[in-house]
Formats: C-alpha cells, structure tokens, sequence
C-alpha cells in the first residue's frame, strides 16, 4: 500500500456514533493504563528523536 | 488491483497468499469494504468475496499473546471535528493526565491497521498551524484477534467491521510536536 492514508481515518471510513451505554469500571480502569502508558510512549519517542 | 483471487498452494496457504495479497492491495481492498457498490455488481465481486474469506479466517485463527499499545491516526482535516464530536478538549492539562470522555463508537468497515511506533502515525498527520494533531490508542489484550502485518513498522491488522469506544483522553508531546491521544477499547465486532 502506498497510500498516505494507511494509518490514518478519515471521515468517510468511519462511522461515528454516541455510545448507548456509560462506560464500567474495567474500561474506566483501562483507559487511565492506556493513556498512562500512551502519553510515556510519547514522551520517550521525543527524547528518542 | 488483480481481479483473481490469491492462488491456493496447499493447506493453510490460503490464508498466508490472502494476507500477502493485503499487503501489496490494501488500499483498494479497504476502498471496496467501505464501498462495495463500487464492485458489487462486477463479475469480480466473487473473487473478492472469497479474499476477504480467506482473511477472516486468517484473522479468526491468530491471536496475541500479551499487551501491545497501538495506535492509529485521526486524519488532518478531520481531526479537529473528531475532537468537537467527542467533546475532547485539544490540550487536555499535564502530560498523561487523561479526561474523561461521553463513549462514542468508532466502526470502520474495512480492516482495522494500528501500529506500534506512533511515529509512524505522525508520518501521516502533517503539521498543520492551528490544526490539532490527534491519534487514538489502543492496549490490546492478550487473545485479542490480530495479525503482525509489517512488522519494521509495527503494524498490526485487525479484523473488518470492529466496533471500538472512546474511554479518555490526553495530551503528550511526540517528535518535537503535541497529540492529542484518545483512548479506546474494542466494544465488539459487527
């Protein structure tokens, strides 16, 4: 593939919706480790760079 | 994109001859999977139908065996109403320190590619002034149905028509540039 869109979405690949329900605690739980983790893989790519 | 179906060298090579096959026509597969009127009435319809058989099924058989964090890219002129829909603020205070978000559901009928080196992402976001640069982040769990697509790249294939929803966000700096990072879990698979 050599499109510059590979790992990107755009609006029309999507469809985007409210979610009928509220999130649980396991995903509440999961959200802070992923963002936790996410924003530390971040922060290294930049002193990696 | 060739109209034939990848060739069948023996048990299993099915599988690996369609995977091979996603690689070189991604694009035009993914194309299709949002838009199948574009081909659903051409005689090639059947020789995709049977590709797309072939990795379900490659898909269906794989499987992780630890946590990996993914990412994926919010395209650039998309990315600030992505943001207004959430109600997701652009900076979102202290380096990794996440708002909560109302869940939306995120469901791409095509594959689903992540990466493991947002960098990688970032390639494809270009600097915009004023634009928000925005990606969303998954932690996979092990069992979670994926395939190792390139693996120098870190990508990573997940199957078609997965729901996905929006748990948090934050803000953190990649590559001498803020993102904005939404959190997201697999809600289920159409």
């Amino acid at each position: 593939m050599t499109s510059n869109n590979r790992l990107v979405w755009r609006r029309q690949d999507i469809v985007l919706r409210r979610a009928p329900f509220v999130l649980d605690d396991d995903m509440k739980q999961r959200a802070g480790q992923t963002l936790s983790m996410a924003a530390g893989r971040a922060g290294r790519s930049t002193v990696r760079e | 994109m060739p109209t034939d179906a990848p060739a069948s060298p023996g048990p299993g090579g099915k599988e690996k001859n369609a995977i091979d096959f996603f690689r070189e026509y991604g694009e035009d597969i993914q194309q299709v999977l949002r838009n199948p009127d574009s081909l659903a009435d051409r005689e090639e319809w059947g020789s995709f139908e049977t590709l797309i058989f072939h990795l379900d099924r490659a898909l269906e058989a794989s499987g992780f065996s630890s946590e990996v964090l993914l990412f994926r890219g919010i395209h650039h002129e998309y990315a600030r109403n992505f943001l207004f829909m959430l109600d997701a603020d652009e900076k979102t205070g202290e380096e990794g320190s996440g708002q909560s978000l109302v869940p939306y559901l995120i469901r791409d009928p095509g594959y689903n590619l992540f990466t493991t080196n947002p960098s990688e992402v970032l390639r494809e976001l270009p600097a915009v002034t004023g634009e928000p640069r925005v990606m969303v982040a998954y932690l996979s769990r092990p069992g979670d149905h994926a395939l190792p697509l390139d693996e120098k790249a870190g990508e990573v294939l997940y199957p078609r028509n997965t729901t996905w929803v929006t748990t948090g966000a934050t803000s953190a700096g990649l590559d001498g540039t803020e993102v904005t990072i939404i959190a997201i879990e697999m809600a289920g698979r159409k």
